[in-house]
């Protein structure tokens, strides 16, 4: 009973902590929209792990995460007043973020089409990645992390910003649909087509590795 | 379902993204086809392959120079003409929408000034007797099927029937045509044909006036040359 008290007070105490930043959220745009530095300041603080870590998964690089998190919050700045009252701030901060990747990846052309793990190998695209990325980048990521970069390379941009905002960022279907503008099926389709693009990509990546 | 149905599932089954209704008849599967079981296994292995490719861990420095670029950014635009205002100030949609209103000020003030040119004579300004308000009339043996009503700036052919006051030709002087042809011997305000060409041009039409059926009857229709002579001939 004690425990079933401390639960439902638990639930109450996490509820109350949602609506009191969700309303702290909402003053601080207020406050931004009038010109308060110090309040978009604060925003992009509360914000800023989210940005980068799905610039990164979306990217792939410190580099372009920065570029690409940078241009998400002046986007944000920009369109502030168009902000509607009562809209899911992070669901349109995720949207900003990924429409920013998806503009970076198109002009730097990474939208590539899929390829096997062999045929990877043939064009050289693991040795390019390791001769552009700097040493900081080499001491960061591990060999498996590269190889799951290179595996998400390999989906089209739509099949990697649903599996980024499933998969990596933990969001539902529902709430990776509403962000995409896209229908369920639609992203349950990607999403179910991109693991299995993974999965096969893995495979072949074993397959090398215990041949040697 | 069969192996290859509960196969095309197990990608969404395994992190419970299948519709509702789905997901039992799937594990039901799994736990008699020890082929599909293995294809599971290796889905989940895959799947935690892939979510260990988590971001790193960035320092709060690089945090503070990024928030430190957007806000310098922010405030360059704020302070004048920068590669940021430009591109705040660079708002598509006003652009477009003027660049359409420009568009379409300078195709419609083309066809307002190409129509004025072409427009020609209104039925109001044409005189009452051109207008051919007697009524047209079907001239035999000629199919024009055109309208037999005036159309302004359409080609069409029409006859109708007009009295003409005619004088007599001074002695010496030239006529030509069916005028010339009427004007012989013709009483004044003879009945005579008036068979009107539109031409596509709308500035063009061609009128011709000829002697109705009686009126041919009682005239000799001659060349130019025979015409002048015959009307020498009469002014004797």
């Amino acid at each position: 009973m004690a425990g079933e008290v401390a639960g439902i007070s638990l639930m109450t105490n996490d509820l109350d902590a949602i609506e009191e930043r969700a309303e702290s959220i909402t003053v601080l745009i207020d406050r931004a929209r009038a010109g308060d530095r110090q309040a978009f300041d604060r925003i992009m603080i509360l914000h800023q792990r989210l940005v980068i870590s799905t610039a990164w998964h979306m990217l792939g690089n410190r580099e372009d995460a920065r570029d690409a998190a940078q241009e998400a919050f002046l986007r944000v700045y920009k369109y502030l007043k168009t902000f509607k009252r009562g809209e899911d701030f992070t669901g349109w901060l995720y949207r900003i973020t990924i429409n920013v990747c998806r503009d970076q990846a198109r002009k730097r052309g990474k939208d590539r089409q899929f390829v096997s793990f062999e045929q990877e190998q043939e064009e050289g695209g693991l040795a390019s990645l390791r001769s552009r990325e700097n040493v900081e980048e080499e001491a960061i990521l591990s060999q498996e992390k590269r190889i799951i970069e290179r595996a998400l390379a390999m989906l089209t941009k739509k099949e990697r910003a649903a599996l980024v905002l499933r998969d990596l960022e933990g969001l539902s279907t529902e709430e990776v649909s509403e962000i995409l503008g896209s229908s369920q099926g639609t992203v349950r389709s990607q999403i179910s087509s991109a693991r299995t693009k993974i999965k096969r990509f893995r495979d072949d990546y074993l397959r090398m590795k215990q041949r040697g | 379902m069969n192996c290859r149905r509960i196969q095309n599932l197990i990608p969404l089954y395994v992190e419970g993204d299948l519709e509702r209704g789905k997901a039992g008849p799937v594990r039901s599967h799994l736990e008699g086809c020890p082929e599909c079981s293995r294809v599971a296994s290796d889905f989940r292995a895959s799947q935690q392959w892939l979510m260990s490719y988590d971001a790193p861990d960035f320092a709060g420095e690089f945090f503070d120079r990024l928030r430190g670029e957007v806000l310098k950014e922010i405030e360059e635009s704020r302070a004048g003409p920068h590669r940021f205002g430009l591109r705040l100030a660079w708002d598509p949609a006003p652009l477009a929408l003027a660049s359409a209103l420009l568009f379409g000020l300078i195709f419609g003030l083309g066809f307002y000034a190409y129509s004025s040119m072409s427009r020609g004579l209104s039925t109001a300004e044409i005189p009452p007797y051109l207008r051919g308000d007697a009524g047209p009339i079907q001239v035999p043996g000629l199919d024009t099927g055109a309208p037999s009503h005036i159309e302004s700036r359409r080609p069409f052919i029409r006859a109708t029937r007009v009295k003409i006051p005619v004088r007599a030709a001074r002695p010496g002087e030239a006529v030509r045509g069916a005028v010339a042809a009427t004007a012989i011997n013709a009483e004044p305000a003879r009945e005579t044909l008036r068979i009107e060409f539109q031409t596509g041009d709308p500035n063009i039409r061609i009128i011709w006036f000829a002697p109705t059926e009686s009126t041919a009857a009682s005239l000799k229709l001659m060349s130019g040359t025979e015409t002048n002579q015959e009307i020498n001939h009469a002014s004797d």
